[in-house]
Protein backbone atom coordinates (compact mmCIF):
# COMPACT_ATOMS: atom_id res chain seq x y z
CA UNK A 1 0.00 0.00 0.00
CA UNK A 2 2.77 2.27 0.27
CA UNK A 3 4.33 2.46 -2.72
CA UNK A 4 0.43 3.75 -3.76
CA UNK A 5 -0.10 5.52 -0.49
CA UNK A 6 -1.96 5.49 2.52
CA UNK A 7 -5.91 6.06 2.36
CA UNK A 8 -6.85 9.34 3.84
CA UNK A 9 -8.48 8.32 6.65
CA UNK A 10 -7.01 5.51 7.86
CA UNK A 11 -5.19 3.79 10.86
CA UNK A 12 -2.47 3.51 8.44
CA UNK A 13 -1.98 6.98 7.62
CA UNK A 14 -2.53 8.00 11.01
CA UNK A 15 0.48 5.88 12.19
CA UNK A 16 2.79 7.24 9.18
CA UNK A 17 1.69 10.52 9.70
CA UNK A 18 2.87 10.12 13.40
CA UNK A 19 5.90 8.83 12.15
CA UNK A 20 6.92 11.68 9.77
CA UNK A 21 6.22 14.09 11.97
CA UNK A 22 8.67 12.65 14.36
CA UNK A 23 10.95 13.30 11.57
CA UNK A 24 10.25 16.64 11.39
CA UNK A 25 12.87 18.72 13.29
CA UNK A 26 10.92 22.26 12.27
CA UNK A 27 8.15 20.78 13.79
CA UNK A 28 9.71 19.50 16.45
CA UNK A 29 11.64 23.23 17.43
CA UNK A 30 8.32 25.06 17.39
CA UNK A 31 6.07 22.35 19.00
CA UNK A 32 8.65 22.13 21.95
CA UNK A 33 6.22 22.94 24.76
CA UNK A 34 3.26 21.50 23.08
CA UNK A 35 1.70 18.41 25.75
CA UNK A 36 -1.89 17.54 24.45
CA UNK A 37 -3.37 14.99 22.58
CA UNK A 38 -4.87 15.81 19.47
CA UNK A 39 -7.78 14.85 17.36
CA UNK A 40 -8.56 15.78 13.96
CA UNK A 41 -11.93 14.43 13.44
CA UNK A 42 -13.40 14.39 9.31
CA UNK A 43 -17.07 14.46 8.74
CA UNK A 44 -18.94 13.92 5.50
CA UNK A 45 -16.65 11.32 4.21
CA UNK A 46 -17.75 10.14 0.68
CA UNK A 47 -19.75 7.07 0.73
CA UNK A 48 -16.59 5.26 -1.64
CA UNK A 49 -14.33 6.57 0.60
CA UNK A 50 -16.32 4.96 3.77
CA UNK A 51 -16.36 1.80 1.79
CA UNK A 52 -12.97 2.11 1.28
CA UNK A 53 -11.94 2.96 4.83
CA UNK A 54 -14.18 -0.56 5.99
CA UNK A 55 -12.58 -2.37 3.66
CA UNK A 56 -9.37 -1.79 5.45
CA UNK A 57 -10.58 -2.28 8.74
CA UNK A 58 -12.43 -5.50 7.94
CA UNK A 59 -15.67 -4.09 8.67
CA UNK A 60 -19.08 -4.72 6.87
CA UNK A 61 -19.72 -1.57 4.33
CA UNK A 62 -21.90 0.99 6.32
CA UNK A 63 -24.37 0.86 3.70
CA UNK A 64 -24.64 -3.07 4.46
CA UNK A 65 -25.59 -1.85 7.83
CA UNK A 66 -27.84 0.49 6.66
CA UNK A 67 -26.05 3.41 7.84
CA UNK A 68 -23.46 6.17 7.00
CA UNK A 69 -20.34 6.62 8.81
CA UNK A 70 -20.61 10.26 10.77
CA UNK A 71 -17.56 10.88 10.71
CA UNK A 72 -13.13 9.56 11.02
CA UNK A 73 -11.17 10.98 13.43
CA UNK A 74 -7.03 10.39 13.97
CA UNK A 75 -5.97 11.09 17.69
CA UNK A 76 -2.10 12.11 17.90
CA UNK A 77 -0.72 11.98 21.24
CA UNK A 78 1.98 14.97 20.76
CA UNK A 79 3.94 15.67 23.39
CA UNK A 80 7.51 18.49 23.19
CA UNK A 81 7.29 18.26 19.41
CA UNK A 82 7.12 14.75 19.17
CA UNK A 83 4.54 12.51 18.15
CA UNK A 84 3.98 9.37 20.70
CA UNK A 85 1.29 7.11 18.84
CA UNK A 86 -1.80 7.55 16.76
CA UNK A 87 -5.55 6.02 17.19
CA UNK A 88 -8.48 5.95 14.30
CA UNK A 89 -11.98 6.54 15.25
CA UNK A 90 -14.69 5.61 13.37
CA UNK A 91 -18.04 6.98 14.27
CA UNK A 92 -20.53 4.88 13.17
CA UNK A 93 -24.50 5.44 13.98
CA UNK A 94 -24.73 1.74 15.22
CA UNK A 95 -23.52 -1.06 17.17
CA UNK A 96 -21.48 -3.75 14.69
CA UNK A 97 -22.60 -7.27 14.48
CA UNK A 98 -20.69 -9.35 17.57
CA UNK A 99 -18.74 -11.49 15.45
CA UNK A 100 -16.38 -8.45 13.82
CA UNK A 101 -13.23 -7.27 15.79
CA UNK A 102 -11.52 -4.09 15.05
CA UNK A 103 -7.55 -4.00 14.97
CA UNK A 104 -6.06 -2.52 18.70
CA UNK A 105 -5.47 1.04 17.53
CA UNK A 106 -8.89 1.42 15.67
CA UNK A 107 -11.46 2.53 18.14
CA UNK A 108 -15.57 2.78 17.19
CA UNK A 109 -17.44 5.77 18.91
CA UNK A 110 -16.46 9.46 19.25
CA UNK A 111 -13.38 10.84 19.92
CA UNK A 112 -12.19 12.79 22.63
CA UNK A 113 -8.74 14.55 23.13
CA UNK A 114 -7.49 17.98 24.88
CA UNK A 115 -7.89 19.36 21.23
CA UNK A 116 -10.63 18.17 19.05
CA UNK A 117 -10.36 19.54 15.71
CA UNK A 118 -13.10 19.06 13.01
CA UNK A 119 -13.51 20.32 9.36
CA UNK A 120 -15.16 17.95 6.81
CA UNK A 121 -12.64 15.25 4.71
CA UNK A 122 -12.80 17.80 1.94
CA UNK A 123 -11.18 20.69 3.29
CA UNK A 124 -8.62 17.90 5.65
CA UNK A 125 -8.08 16.96 1.99
CA UNK A 126 -7.40 20.30 0.72
CA UNK A 127 -5.04 21.33 3.92
CA UNK A 128 -3.19 18.15 3.43
CA UNK A 129 -2.75 18.47 -0.71
CA UNK A 130 -1.56 22.34 0.65
CA UNK A 131 -4.31 24.37 -1.02
CA UNK A 132 -6.07 25.46 2.93
CA UNK A 133 -3.49 27.05 4.61
CA UNK A 134 -4.41 26.07 8.77
CA UNK A 135 -4.42 29.02 10.53
CA UNK A 136 -6.70 30.80 8.13
CA UNK A 137 -8.85 27.98 8.53
CA UNK A 138 -8.64 27.78 11.97
CA UNK A 139 -9.13 31.66 12.23
CA UNK A 140 -12.48 31.49 9.79
CA UNK A 141 -13.70 28.68 11.34
CA UNK A 142 -13.38 26.42 8.50
CA UNK A 143 -11.47 23.98 11.30
CA UNK A 144 -14.28 24.41 14.11
CA UNK A 145 -12.15 23.69 17.41
CA UNK A 146 -14.90 22.03 19.39
CA UNK A 147 -12.80 21.06 22.69
CA UNK A 148 -9.95 23.14 23.39
CA UNK A 149 -8.05 26.56 23.56
CA UNK A 150 -8.88 28.02 20.54
CA UNK A 151 -6.11 31.01 21.83
CA UNK A 152 -3.88 28.11 23.12
CA UNK A 153 -3.78 26.86 19.42
CA UNK A 154 -3.31 30.61 18.17
CA UNK A 155 -0.15 30.19 20.46
CA UNK A 156 0.92 27.55 18.61
CA UNK A 157 -0.33 28.28 14.63
CA UNK A 158 3.80 27.98 13.98
CA UNK A 159 3.86 24.47 14.83
CA UNK A 160 0.31 24.19 13.38
CA UNK A 161 1.74 25.44 9.47
CA UNK A 162 4.23 23.06 10.26
CA UNK A 163 1.95 19.96 11.08
CA UNK A 164 0.37 20.42 8.50
CA UNK A 165 3.28 20.56 5.92
CA UNK A 166 4.33 17.54 7.34
CA UNK A 167 1.33 15.75 5.91
CA UNK A 168 2.68 15.94 2.37
CA UNK A 169 5.45 13.87 3.46
CA UNK A 170 2.90 11.09 4.36
CA UNK A 171 2.10 9.50 0.91
CA UNK A 172 -1.21 9.67 0.82
CA UNK A 173 -3.95 8.16 -1.22
CA UNK A 174 -7.31 9.92 -1.86
CA UNK A 175 -9.82 7.10 -3.17
CA UNK A 176 -12.94 9.93 -3.66
CA UNK B 1 -31.90 57.22 63.58
CA UNK B 2 -30.18 54.02 63.04
CA UNK B 3 -27.27 53.20 60.37
CA UNK B 4 -24.60 50.61 59.81
CA UNK B 5 -21.57 52.17 60.08
CA UNK B 6 -18.20 51.46 58.55
CA UNK B 7 -15.69 49.92 61.29
CA UNK B 8 -12.77 48.82 59.13
CA UNK B 9 -11.01 46.32 56.73
CA UNK B 10 -11.76 43.36 59.16
CA UNK B 11 -14.59 41.19 59.90
CA UNK B 12 -16.95 42.54 61.09
CA UNK B 13 -17.40 45.54 58.89
CA UNK B 14 -20.25 47.04 60.09
CA UNK B 15 -21.22 48.28 63.52
CA UNK B 16 -25.31 49.49 64.26
CA UNK B 17 -25.33 52.94 65.82
CA UNK B 18 -27.68 55.72 66.54
CA UNK B 19 -26.34 58.98 64.60
CA UNK B 20 -28.25 61.69 63.51
CA UNK B 21 -30.64 62.03 60.86
CA UNK B 22 -29.47 63.94 57.76
CA UNK B 23 -30.87 67.49 56.69
CA UNK B 24 -31.62 67.89 53.49
CA UNK B 25 -29.11 70.53 52.00
CA UNK B 26 -29.63 72.84 48.39
CA UNK B 27 -30.78 70.91 45.57
CA UNK B 28 -30.95 67.68 48.15
CA UNK B 29 -34.07 64.97 48.99
CA UNK B 30 -34.18 63.10 52.02
CA UNK B 31 -34.99 59.80 51.29
CA UNK B 32 -36.96 57.10 54.29
CA UNK B 33 -34.87 53.83 52.99
CA UNK B 34 -37.06 50.59 52.31
CA UNK B 35 -33.96 48.34 51.86
CA UNK B 36 -30.68 48.15 50.62
CA UNK B 37 -29.34 45.56 48.71
CA UNK B 38 -25.78 43.46 49.90
CA UNK B 39 -23.66 44.11 46.92
CA UNK B 40 -19.94 42.62 45.84
CA UNK B 41 -18.72 46.21 45.50
CA UNK B 42 -19.24 46.66 49.08
CA UNK B 43 -16.56 44.22 49.66
CA UNK B 44 -14.15 45.60 47.86
CA UNK B 45 -14.92 49.13 49.24
CA UNK B 46 -14.67 47.67 52.58
CA UNK B 47 -10.85 46.02 52.11
CA UNK B 48 -9.84 49.46 50.31
CA UNK B 49 -9.74 48.41 47.02
CA UNK B 50 -11.65 51.65 46.13
CA UNK B 51 -9.35 53.68 48.40
CA UNK B 52 -9.47 54.80 52.13
CA UNK B 53 -12.85 54.46 53.81
CA UNK B 54 -13.21 56.66 56.76
CA UNK B 55 -15.02 54.93 60.15
CA UNK B 56 -18.01 55.98 60.52
CA UNK B 57 -18.85 55.91 57.11
CA UNK B 58 -22.31 54.51 56.05
CA UNK B 59 -22.30 52.19 52.71
CA UNK B 60 -25.19 50.64 50.84
CA UNK B 61 -25.40 51.68 47.63
CA UNK B 62 -28.70 49.99 46.09
CA UNK B 63 -31.58 51.94 47.90
CA UNK B 64 -35.08 52.09 48.04
CA UNK B 65 -37.57 54.20 49.43
CA UNK B 66 -39.91 57.14 49.78
CA UNK B 67 -39.07 60.65 49.42
CA UNK B 68 -39.10 62.44 53.11
CA UNK B 69 -38.55 65.85 52.31
CA UNK B 70 -37.02 68.15 50.18
CA UNK B 71 -33.93 70.98 50.46
CA UNK B 72 -33.79 74.41 49.47
CA UNK B 73 -33.39 74.81 45.37
CA UNK B 74 -34.86 71.50 44.81
CA UNK B 75 -35.96 71.88 40.94
CA UNK B 76 -37.84 68.36 41.00
CA UNK B 77 -37.98 67.09 37.37
CA UNK B 78 -40.02 64.53 38.24
CA UNK B 79 -42.48 66.11 40.15
CA UNK B 80 -41.86 64.54 43.11
CA UNK B 81 -43.78 64.55 46.27
CA UNK B 82 -43.27 63.45 49.72
CA UNK B 83 -44.16 59.64 50.41
CA UNK B 84 -43.51 58.84 46.93
CA UNK B 85 -41.96 55.66 46.50
CA UNK B 86 -38.82 56.11 44.50
CA UNK B 87 -34.79 54.03 44.20
CA UNK B 88 -31.86 56.12 44.63
CA UNK B 89 -28.75 56.00 41.96
CA UNK B 90 -25.09 55.52 43.20
CA UNK B 91 -24.15 57.37 39.77
CA UNK B 92 -24.74 61.09 40.55
CA UNK B 93 -24.18 63.07 38.03
CA UNK B 94 -23.84 66.43 37.55
CA UNK B 95 -26.38 66.75 34.92
CA UNK B 96 -24.47 69.79 32.32
CA UNK B 97 -21.00 68.34 31.30
CA UNK B 98 -20.41 66.92 28.08
CA UNK B 99 -20.32 63.66 28.56
CA UNK B 100 -24.06 64.15 30.12
CA UNK B 101 -25.01 66.07 27.39
CA UNK B 102 -23.94 63.04 25.24
CA UNK B 103 -26.05 60.74 27.41
CA UNK B 104 -22.81 59.20 28.98
CA UNK B 105 -24.05 60.22 32.95
CA UNK B 106 -22.46 57.03 33.95
CA UNK B 107 -18.74 58.23 33.22
CA UNK B 108 -19.50 62.06 34.36
CA UNK B 109 -16.32 63.55 36.46
CA UNK B 110 -18.40 64.41 39.51
CA UNK B 111 -20.46 61.53 39.53
CA UNK B 112 -16.79 59.74 40.05
CA UNK B 113 -16.53 61.89 42.99
CA UNK B 114 -19.90 61.33 44.84
CA UNK B 115 -21.11 57.86 44.49
CA UNK B 116 -23.65 57.59 47.51
CA UNK B 117 -22.25 54.69 50.17
CA UNK B 118 -19.24 54.29 47.68
CA UNK B 119 -17.61 57.65 47.55
CA UNK B 120 -17.77 60.97 49.46
CA UNK B 121 -21.66 60.49 50.62
CA UNK B 122 -23.27 58.27 53.30
CA UNK B 123 -25.48 55.74 51.61
CA UNK B 124 -28.40 53.82 52.78
CA UNK B 125 -27.98 51.24 54.98
CA UNK B 126 -29.37 53.60 57.85
CA UNK B 127 -32.72 54.84 57.74
CA UNK B 128 -32.78 57.48 56.43
CA UNK B 129 -30.27 59.48 53.41
CA UNK B 130 -29.84 62.44 51.70
CA UNK B 131 -28.42 62.67 47.79
CA UNK B 132 -28.92 65.47 45.38
CA UNK B 133 -31.85 64.90 43.69
CA UNK B 134 -30.73 63.81 40.13
CA UNK B 135 -30.08 60.47 41.32
CA UNK B 136 -33.64 60.38 43.12
CA UNK B 137 -35.21 58.35 40.31
CA UNK B 138 -39.64 57.63 40.67
CA UNK B 139 -40.97 54.28 40.84
CA UNK B 140 -44.30 53.19 39.01
CA UNK B 141 -47.29 52.04 40.53
CA UNK B 142 -47.22 48.24 41.29
CA UNK B 143 -43.55 47.76 41.89
CA UNK B 144 -42.44 46.30 44.94
CA UNK B 145 -40.81 48.97 46.86
CA UNK B 146 -38.57 46.47 48.98
CA UNK B 147 -37.58 44.41 46.19
CA UNK B 148 -36.68 47.15 43.59
CA UNK B 149 -33.79 47.93 45.34
CA UNK B 150 -31.63 45.79 43.40
CA UNK B 151 -32.50 47.97 40.59
CA UNK B 152 -30.43 50.74 41.23
CA UNK B 153 -27.40 48.39 40.77
CA UNK B 154 -27.53 45.02 39.95
CA UNK B 155 -30.13 45.27 37.35
CA UNK B 156 -28.87 48.82 36.31
CA UNK B 157 -25.64 47.45 35.81
CA UNK B 158 -26.63 44.78 33.96
CA UNK B 159 -29.07 46.13 31.86
CA UNK B 160 -26.43 49.44 30.84
CA UNK B 161 -24.00 46.34 29.91
CA UNK B 162 -26.89 44.65 27.73
CA UNK B 163 -27.61 47.64 25.86
CA UNK B 164 -24.17 48.28 25.23
CA UNK B 165 -23.52 45.52 23.96
CA UNK B 166 -26.29 45.88 21.76
CA UNK B 167 -28.21 42.68 23.03
CA UNK B 168 -32.28 42.61 21.21
CA UNK B 169 -34.00 39.87 19.76
CA UNK B 170 -32.11 36.84 18.96
CA UNK B 171 -28.65 37.65 20.17
CA UNK B 172 -26.89 34.69 21.29
CA UNK B 173 -25.53 35.86 25.10
CA UNK B 174 -23.22 33.55 27.17
CA UNK B 175 -23.39 35.12 30.97
CA UNK B 176 -19.91 34.23 33.12
CA UNK B 177 -20.86 34.91 36.71
CA UNK B 178 -24.37 34.26 37.72
CA UNK B 179 -23.95 36.65 40.97
CA UNK B 180 -26.38 39.52 41.63
CA UNK B 181 -25.51 41.54 37.97
CA UNK B 182 -25.28 38.02 35.84
CA UNK B 183 -28.18 37.18 37.35
CA UNK B 184 -30.16 40.37 36.52
CA UNK B 185 -28.37 40.01 32.82
CA UNK B 186 -30.09 37.06 32.33
CA UNK B 187 -33.58 37.90 33.46
CA UNK B 188 -33.15 40.90 31.72
CA UNK B 189 -31.87 39.80 28.71
CA UNK B 190 -34.76 36.89 28.64
CA UNK B 191 -37.09 39.68 28.34
CA UNK B 192 -35.22 41.42 25.91
CA UNK B 193 -35.91 38.55 23.57
CA UNK B 194 -32.09 37.74 23.55
CA UNK B 195 -31.40 33.46 22.66
CA UNK B 196 -29.96 31.57 23.83
CA UNK B 197 -28.82 32.64 27.21
CA UNK B 198 -25.87 30.40 28.33
CA UNK B 199 -25.06 31.05 31.90
CA UNK B 200 -21.82 29.72 33.05
CA UNK B 201 -21.23 29.35 37.12
CA UNK B 202 -19.12 27.37 39.64
CA UNK B 203 -22.41 27.28 41.84
CA UNK B 204 -25.17 24.78 41.14
CA UNK B 205 -27.64 26.49 43.12
CA UNK B 206 -26.43 29.69 41.38
CA UNK B 207 -27.15 28.05 38.09
CA UNK B 208 -30.66 26.62 39.22
CA UNK B 209 -31.41 30.68 39.82
CA UNK B 210 -30.23 31.62 36.35
CA UNK B 211 -32.71 28.68 34.78
CA UNK B 212 -35.46 29.88 36.81
CA UNK B 213 -34.28 33.56 35.60
CA UNK B 214 -34.33 32.76 32.13
CA UNK B 215 -31.30 31.43 31.12
CA UNK B 216 -31.85 28.71 28.31
CA UNK B 217 -28.33 26.24 29.01
CA UNK B 218 -26.81 26.24 32.21
CA UNK B 219 -22.84 25.61 32.33
CA UNK B 220 -21.05 24.50 35.98
CA UNK B 221 -17.40 24.87 34.93
CA UNK B 222 -16.20 22.61 37.58
CA UNK B 223 -18.07 19.87 36.14
CA UNK B 224 -17.91 20.05 32.47
CA UNK B 225 -15.71 21.83 29.88
CA UNK B 226 -17.78 25.50 28.99
CA UNK B 227 -15.70 26.10 25.90
CA UNK B 228 -16.63 22.75 24.15
CA UNK B 229 -20.43 22.70 25.82
CA UNK B 230 -20.41 26.57 24.65
CA UNK B 231 -19.02 25.27 20.70
CA UNK B 232 -21.60 22.66 20.95
CA UNK B 233 -24.59 25.09 21.45
CA UNK B 234 -23.30 27.91 19.56
CA UNK B 235 -20.93 26.40 16.75
CA UNK B 236 -19.81 29.92 15.57
CA UNK B 237 -19.76 31.52 18.82
CA UNK B 238 -22.12 33.91 21.05
CA UNK B 239 -22.70 37.45 19.75
CA UNK B 240 -22.09 38.87 23.41
CA UNK B 241 -20.62 37.48 26.14
CA UNK B 242 -21.12 39.27 29.40
CA UNK B 243 -18.42 38.80 32.01
CA UNK B 244 -19.87 39.68 35.53
CA UNK B 245 -17.52 37.56 37.62
CA UNK B 246 -15.79 40.27 40.32
CA UNK B 247 -12.64 38.90 38.94
CA UNK B 248 -13.11 38.90 35.02
CA UNK B 249 -10.14 37.81 33.06
CA UNK B 250 -11.32 37.41 29.35
CA UNK B 251 -9.82 33.99 28.90
CA UNK B 252 -13.23 31.82 28.75
CA UNK B 253 -14.64 35.06 26.91
CA UNK B 254 -12.11 35.19 24.08
CA UNK B 255 -12.72 31.50 23.48
CA UNK B 256 -16.41 31.93 22.81
CA UNK B 257 -17.12 35.11 21.24
CA UNK B 258 -18.26 34.98 17.84
CA UNK B 259 -16.71 36.44 14.91
CA UNK B 260 -17.27 40.70 15.54
CA UNK B 261 -18.80 39.74 18.55
CA UNK B 262 -19.08 41.73 21.99
CA UNK B 263 -17.10 41.26 25.26
CA UNK B 264 -18.54 43.43 27.92
CA UNK B 265 -17.48 43.82 31.62
CA UNK B 266 -18.76 44.44 34.37
CA UNK B 267 -16.66 43.60 37.50
CA UNK B 268 -14.65 45.39 39.35
CA UNK B 269 -11.73 43.66 40.06
CA UNK B 270 -9.14 44.38 42.50
CA UNK B 271 -6.58 47.41 41.95
CA UNK B 272 -4.49 44.62 40.79
CA UNK B 273 -6.42 42.58 38.35
CA UNK B 274 -5.80 43.28 34.33
CA UNK B 275 -6.49 41.07 31.30
CA UNK B 276 -4.53 40.30 28.80
CA UNK B 277 -5.45 39.72 25.13
CA UNK B 278 -4.43 37.50 22.41
CA UNK B 279 -3.75 40.10 19.56
CA UNK B 280 -4.31 37.68 16.39
CA UNK B 281 -8.20 36.76 17.36
CA UNK B 282 -9.39 40.23 18.90
CA UNK B 283 -8.10 42.06 15.28
CA UNK B 284 -8.84 39.37 12.99
CA UNK B 285 -12.30 38.58 14.29
CA UNK B 286 -13.14 41.88 15.20
CA UNK B 287 -13.83 42.10 18.55
CA UNK B 288 -15.27 44.15 20.70
CA UNK B 289 -14.69 44.54 23.89
CA UNK B 290 -16.01 46.91 26.05
CA UNK B 291 -15.91 48.21 29.89
CA UNK B 292 -19.02 48.92 31.68
CA UNK B 293 -19.39 51.65 34.44
CA UNK B 294 -22.99 51.26 36.16
CA UNK B 295 -26.34 52.81 34.03
CA UNK B 296 -27.01 55.94 33.06
CA UNK B 297 -29.28 56.99 36.17
CA UNK B 298 -32.07 59.11 34.33
CA UNK B 299 -31.99 56.95 31.14
CA UNK B 300 -31.47 53.76 32.12
CA UNK B 301 -33.53 52.95 35.51
CA UNK B 302 -36.51 54.27 33.55
CA UNK B 303 -36.86 52.03 31.34
CA UNK B 304 -36.00 48.89 33.70
CA UNK B 305 -38.21 49.89 36.20
CA UNK B 306 -41.17 49.83 33.13
CA UNK B 307 -40.27 46.48 32.25
CA UNK B 308 -40.77 45.86 36.04
CA UNK B 309 -44.04 47.67 36.29
CA UNK B 310 -44.93 45.73 32.90
CA UNK B 311 -44.11 42.29 34.39
CA UNK B 312 -41.79 41.31 31.84
CA UNK B 313 -39.12 41.31 35.03
CA UNK B 314 -40.18 40.11 38.54
CA UNK B 315 -37.74 41.87 40.54
CA UNK B 316 -38.96 39.03 43.39
CA UNK B 317 -37.13 36.18 41.54
CA UNK B 318 -34.08 37.75 42.27
CA UNK B 319 -33.87 38.30 45.63
CA UNK B 320 -33.17 35.10 47.28
CA UNK B 321 -32.28 36.54 51.19
CA UNK B 322 -33.82 39.01 52.94
CA UNK B 323 -32.42 40.38 56.40
CA UNK B 324 -32.89 42.69 59.28
CA UNK B 325 -30.18 45.81 59.97
CA UNK B 326 -29.46 43.74 62.87
CA UNK B 327 -28.00 40.50 60.46
CA UNK B 328 -26.15 43.21 58.33
CA UNK B 329 -22.55 41.70 58.92
CA UNK B 330 -24.08 37.89 58.80
CA UNK B 331 -25.42 39.53 55.02
CA UNK B 332 -22.16 40.03 53.87
CA UNK B 333 -20.35 36.86 55.38
CA UNK B 334 -22.65 35.21 53.37
CA UNK B 335 -22.49 37.12 50.28
CA UNK B 336 -18.27 36.18 50.59
CA UNK B 337 -19.85 33.01 50.69
CA UNK B 338 -21.14 33.24 47.48
CA UNK B 339 -24.86 32.02 49.09
CA UNK B 340 -26.93 35.06 47.96
CA UNK B 341 -28.27 35.39 44.13
CA UNK B 342 -29.22 38.70 45.90
CA UNK B 343 -30.08 40.20 49.05
CA UNK B 344 -31.68 42.90 50.51
CA UNK B 345 -31.95 44.32 54.18
CA UNK B 346 -34.99 45.84 54.90
CA UNK B 347 -35.02 49.29 57.00
CA UNK B 348 -38.80 50.86 56.82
Amino acid sequence: MASEGFVYPSPQWAEAFCKAINENQEYREAAKDWKWDVAFVATEIPDNVADKLSEILGLPKPRDLGVKVNSGAIKLVLRNGTCQGSEFYIDLPTNLPPNVSVPANVKIGKVDADFILEATYSFWKDIITGKADPVAALLSRKIKVKKGSFLTLIQYSSAAVKLANTTRNVPTKFVD
Amino acid sequence: MKAATYKGPNKPYLEIKEVSTPKPGPGEILVRVAATGICHSDIHLFKGDFGPVMPGFIPGHEISGWVEDFGPDVKNPWGLKKGDPVIVSWIVPDGICKYCASGKENYCPAAAGRMPGLVGLNGGHAEYLTVPEIAVIPLEKGVDIYYAAPIACAYGTAYHALREAGVGPGTSLVVIGVGGVGLSAVQLASAMGAYPIIAVDIRDYALDKAKELGATHVINSTKEDPISRIREILPDGADVVHEARPEPDLKLSMEVVARAGTIVVTGLGGPKSYFSVNVLPFVVNGIRIIGSLGYRPRLDLPEIIKLVASGKVDVKKLVSHTYVPEQINEAYENLEKGLHARAIVKWG
